[in-house]
């Protein structure tokens, strides 16, 4: 009885997280080619903005994104590319995308020195935008296991990690990005 | 006499107008997107006779050219043998059609800057945004900074 009621267990929660899993890829790819160009255009591949015009969606639920449809001129054509459902879908991927904390670094070929907090014990997403000429290999000390990742010129790649309480300081070349993590 | 001069007088027009003539740009964009139009309308503007194409995919179109994938905006422009993406500025694309350079194959300004025309204000100055060229084998090299 009790190995029936474990592996029930065990089924539902792998379905449901299959479930989950599809529902949030689907979302993704929606964002990455609504209306034939994607909604990352505007909003960076992680909808964390990227330096782009429109900005971080992380965490816009459905009202947010109905409005914007609705009266921001850029967006209003794509009103008619985007039924309920697929509305519904990509306000579920930016809400679930928003419960994940995260950090963006912009690496330029110029000097800059970004700065920016974090909490502590959930786990969160760096999202690193290679705006050089070149493929970069940078070094995430704190971050990430692997001793670089690799980014091709104005390619975005994000890396989950656990924060731990303290401060780091990531370095590529000119360009330097300070973390509180609290 | 008269004739004659008035012959050659039109003449010359007709070759100056025709020396001069900015070229056709044909553009794709997707038929839900509305900074492209604002794009070509100032590069109608300046001159230039733009053709609209409403596609959901062109990737065919971008493939000769060779630039890299991450480098992409929302809608692309052939003009005069060249592939320009996204919001570069019409001093770019001048410049580009005069100088004709022979180891480049196109301009990008990825993603969608703010500052950059059709997304930046009417009058706004263009900036925070850079202006890359490309190669058919996807080399790249800074263009013009804003």
């Amino acid at each position: 009885m009790k190995i029936l009621l474990f592996c029930s267990l065990f089924f539902s929660i792998n379905f449901a997280y299959a479930d989950s899993k599809t529902l949030f890829e689907q979302g993704e790819h929606l964002f990455r080619t609504a209306g034939g160009y994607g909604c990352s255009t505007c909003h960076g591949m992680f909808a964390q903005g990227g330096g782009n015009v429109g900005g971080d969606v992380r965490g816009k639920g459905i009202d947010k994104l109905n409005s914007a449809l609705e009266k921001e001129s850029t967006m209003l054509l794509l009103s008619n590319a985007l039924n309920l459902e697929q509305r519904e879908l990509l306000a579920s991927y930016l809400i679930e995308l928003g419960k994940i904390p995260s950090v963006e670094w912009i690496i330029d070929d110029k000097v800059t020195l970004s700065n920016a907090s974090i909490k502590q014990g959930s786990l969160s997403q760096l999202v690193l935008v290679n705006k050089t000429l070149e493929t970069i290999k940078v070094a995430l000390p704190f971050v990430a296991q692997a001793s670089f990742i690799e980014i091709k010129p104005y390619e975005t790649k994000a890396v989950q990690w656990m924060p731990k309480e303290g401060s780091i300081e990531l370095v590529y070349k000119q360009s330097v990005l300070a973390i509180e993590i609290n | 006499m008269k004739t004659i001069t008035k012959l050659i007088a039109i003449l010359s027009l007709t070759f100056t107008s025709i020396a001069f003539a900015k070229p056709t740009i044909e553009l794709y964009k997707s038929p839900s997107c509305g900074c492209c139009v604002e794009w070509a309308d100032i590069m109608e503007d300046k001159g230039y006779k733009v053709n609209v194409h409403h596609k959901r995919d062109w990737s065919s179109v971008k493939k000769k050219f060779g630039m890299p994938n991450q480098l992409n905006s929302c809608h692309t422009a052939v003009v005069d043998g060249y592939m320009v993406e996204g919001h570069v500025p019409e001093k770019d694309i001048a410049r580009l059609l005069s100088e004709r350079p022979t180891d480049i194959s196109g301009l990008t300004a990825p993603g969608m800057p703010q500052h950059s025309p059709g997304m930046a204000a009417p009058g706004q100055r263009y900036k925070d945004f850079n202006v890359i060229a490309f190669d058919e084998n996807g080399n790249l090299s800074l263009y013009s900074k804003y």
